[in-house]
């Protein structure tokens, strides 16, 4: 059943993401042939600003799309459908947490992949020192062997991925609350406060809980090394570049699961359809 | 045996209190009108015997289990507005009940939405209130439920279709089912109830079989007019 209704949720979420997708697509192409065709250093900089403005408003719809669609699937009248399929709520919540991490997840990554693309694009027409300065920005990133540029990926995509879950989690909490008794009164701003403050709440008791937890991965120009002392492992490295703590993910993700539990709770039993 | 057993329910918004310690039981295997004026709870009874209201006070059942994953499994609701996604098409809809609800049939979904000269392609959102409730109905009637509650089921359809509307809900339904009807309509829909619920000022005012109410020779409407005279 979970799986029939993930499928659903993705089809209907894809109805509201598919315009941003296109929207996306025609922006990068149109970047893509302005940047073929123009010779000129302002242009090329200009038109990277506007890609980035446009990439960054598609971000932000994003999040207001999935927000929409969590809301009007459960809240509106379309709840009068959801809620009252034969599921378990659980099921019915976790499905559009994924389904809505899946989508914002995908445009985030995206972006991220076009500006990156667009950075080392550029470089050949803004000069050497541009050029040297995206390779050392890059090297600083990924390092310079293959198992650390996958490494480095890998982790940088999967701690995005939790950030966005708990980002998605903390949406869909404002949301739930929204329409519970007596933050209902307050409508998007209850709703808003409430999702910053629980990502505030998850930021900060992250960074309180795993201070002391220093089990991660050490990168240096060539090598990485999994260790449960970084510290210890930074002292011993050469060409140390980065290090990257596991304790810090593996948390937030614990917190943004348990974010699932309130709002199954409100959803079951306080939340009643309009 | 009752399908549905209400005791102390009571309901308020604010300061209204709209359902008012009602109790009452309704049998198995009858078509039952649930009658009263505008406000007065009908929806959110229906509402709340669905699962899709939870701040009440009271004991409700369906079959014996309290409003959850059960006795959704087992009731099919008409609720009085259209509740399928903007994006889908008849069909898209029609293949959403079939995914969630065992006792859909498919091939009778849109053997309904053929007759109802529905267009399976057809978004939605794109159709006028009475197509949509005909799909409604379409959808809701394709299921084999032990309880269908239809919450004004004929509100936006015009007079003329609306016996042809009524004869499709009395083929359509599983026979040994219970049926919960609210309407305005109690003129067009008199001869199909077996029973009948009159709530008013939060109370169940008339809970009697049709047999026995209309025994002196009144119509449900003769009494219904009776009933309210005295409430409002």
């Amino acid at each position: 059943m979970f799986g029939k209704l993930l499928k659903n949720d993705l089809k209907a979420q894809w109805q509201s993401v598919s315009s941003i997708f296109l929207v996306i697509l025609i922006i990068s192409s149109a970047a893509e042939l302005f940047m073929a065709v123009s010779k000129s250093q302002i242009a090329l900089v200009l038109g990277g600003l506007v890609v980035t403005m446009l990439m960054l408003f598609a971000c932000f719809v994003i999040i207001i799309a999935v927000a929409m669609m969590f809301s009007k699937t459960l809240f509106g009248r379309a709840g009068y459908l959801t809620l009252t399929l034969p599921v378990k709520t659980e099921k019915l919540i976790w499905s559009k947490t994924l389904s809505g991490l899946i989508w914002t997840y995908a445009v985030y990554v995206l972006f991220f992949g076009a500006m990156f693309l667009w950075l080392y694009q550029i470089g050949d027409v803004m000069g050497a020192d541009y050029k040297d300065m995206a390779d050392q920005l890059f090297t600083l990133l990924f390092g310079k062997s293959i198992s650390t540029l996958v490494a480095s990926l890998v982790y940088y995509l999967v701690w995005f991925g939790i950030l966005m879950f708990a980002a998605v989690q903390c949406m869909y909490l404002g949301i739930t609350c929204s329409n519970v008794k007596p933050v209902s009164s307050l409508g998007i701003v209850g709703a808003v406060v409430i999702a910053l403050a629980a990502m505030g709440a998850v930021i900060t008791m992250t960074g309180i809980v795993t201070k002391g937890i220093p089990v991660g991965m050490v990168v240096s120009l060539d090598s990485l090394v999994f260790t449960s002392n970084i510290s210890e492992t930074i002292h011993n490295t050469e060409n140390f570049l980065y290090s990257f703590n596991f304790a810090g993910p593996l948390f937030t993700l614990l917190l943004s699961v348990f974010i699932n539990i309130p709002i199954t709770y409100l959803v079951k039993n306080k939340v009643n359809v309009k | 045996m009752a399908i549905i057993t209400v005791e102390g329910l009571t309901k308020s918004y604010g300061k209204k209190t709209v359902l008012n310690d009602m109790s009452f039981t309704l049998p198995t295997g009858q078509v039952i009108g649930l009658f009263g004026p505008n406000g007065c709870g009908k929806t959110t009874l229906m509402k709340i015997l669905t699962g899709l209201i939870h701040d009440y006070s009271g004991t409700v059942l369906i079959d014996g289990n309290a409003p959850g994953e059960k006795t959704k499994s087992m009731t099919a609701y008409l609720p009085e507005q259209t509740f399928v996604h903007d994006w889908m098409r008849n069909i898209d809809a029609i293949n959403y009940f079939n995914d969630f609800f065992g006792d859909f049939d498919k091939a009778k979904a849109l053997e309904m939405v053929s007759r109802f000269g529905l267009d399976p392609k057809q978004k939605t959102k794109t159709m006028s209130k009475g197509m949509q409730e005909k799909l409604l109905l379409s959808l809701t009637m394709s299921r084999q439920a032990d309880l269908y509650i239809l919450d004004e089921p004929m509100g936006g359809v015009d007079p003329a279709s609306r016996s042809g509307i009524l004869n499709f809900i009395m083929e359509n339904y599983a026979q040994k089912s219970t049926m919960l009807i609210s309407t305005h309509l109690i003129n067009d829909l008199e001869d199909i109830f077996s029973h009948t619920l009159f709530i008013g000022n939060g109370r169940v005012l008339v809970n009697d079989s049709v047999q026995s109410l209309t025994a002196g020779g009144k119509s449900i409407e003769d009494i219904f007019k009776e009933v309210f005279s005295n409430v409002w």
